[in-house]
């Protein structure tokens, strides 16, 4: 065997590495569901959109989304403002 | 390629879940009909369908992108894409190629768009890494832990994967890990087989460059 495909098949070793990486347990039981759900629920396909190409408002409503404490928070502190704003009227 | 450093995520493997054998396929005797069926509609027929190719489809989305949540968000959508072309789907490659074909181009457009911000998130090791004769070869026997080499090698690993470009990574992942033929793979990726076996030569250099340390 030549050094070069020595080295190669040293590759090939590695890379069963590779078919040992499987996802958590029960992974495939809802695949195929959610799949079937997706499609009834009239989705084509084409929703994965990179947040960074978003405009700076969709990138800031993703964030709040997706993450409901922050929203809360935001929330708050909008109150806050207006509480302390309108302080006179208490 | 510069990447988002961070420490991989991994999630659990279960013990006796045995990955699908190397290259097997799926009987596809039936799979004119239920193509058919989908066409018409029939939800049924293309739930069966992407039982049959789920675990191949996404295996090849994850080995692509190294992460589990992308992996899953773009298989997903590429069986929904497919269910929605069908109409498109005259048959001239099987089902198979032909959505393998979706998964593919949707993964590669996710990643050119991802350019620079690449992050792992890879799933675990199953049960029967350890004694994969493969990797038995690999892993020195004057290391007392190793599960920890394993672990530090599927990390290389993926870092050098995602240090090639989309068509390199593809060819490796569909030829050397999932087992498909020049010929299946010029398919889906829509080249001839000399193209093929010249970007698996230059992929597995760049590998053997970017993982030297960690081959004897």
């Amino acid at each position: 065997m030549s050094p070069e495909q020595e080295s190669f098949e040293q590759i090939r070793r590695v890379l069963a590495l590779k078919r040992h990486e499987i996802p958590p347990p029960g992974y495939f039981h809802h695949f195929s569901r959610e799949v079937i759900v997706r499609i009834k629920a009239g989705e084509t396909g084409e929703t994965h959109v990179f947040v960074g190409q978003l405009s700076w408002f969709k990138r800031f409503w993703h964030v709040l989304d997706t993450k409901p404490v922050w929203a809360g928070a935001l929330g708050a502190a909008v109150c806050g403002f207006f509480c302390g704003w309108r302080s006179d009227l208490f | 390629m510069p990447m988002t450093m961070t420490e991989p995520v991994r999630r659990k493997a279960h013990s006796q879940e045995q990955e699908q054998p190397l290259a097997e396929k799926p009987d596809t005797s039936d799979e004119l009909e239920l193509v058919e069926r989908a066409r018409n509609g029939d939800l049924g027929a293309y739930d069966d369908l992407v039982r049959r190719y789920q675990e191949r489809v996404y295996a090849t989305v994850y080995h692509m992108t190294s992460n589990h949540e992308d992996a899953n968000d773009l298989a997903q959508e590429a069986f929904i894409k497919g269910f929605q072309a069908l109409k498109s789907f005259k048959g001239g490659s099987s089902f198979y190629t032909w959505v393998y074909r979706i998964a593919v181009n949707k993964t590669i457009n996710f990643l050119k768009q991802r350019k620079n911000k690449q992050q792992m998130s890879l799933d675990d090791l199953d049960f029967n890494a350890e004694h994969d004769p493969d990797l038995v070869a690999l892993i020195s026997d004057k290391t007392p832990r190793r599960e920890v080499n394993l672990a530090e090698l599927q990390e290389k690993l993926n870092e050098a994967m995602l240090k090639l470009s989309e068509p390199h990574r593809l060819v490796v992942t569909l030829h050397d890990v999932q087992g498909m033929s020049h010929e299946e793979i010029a398919k889906i990726m829509e080249c001839n087989i000399g193209t093929v076996r010249s970007r698996l030569f230059y992929a597995r250099q760049q590998l053997q460059a970017h993982l030297s340390d960690y081959l004897k």
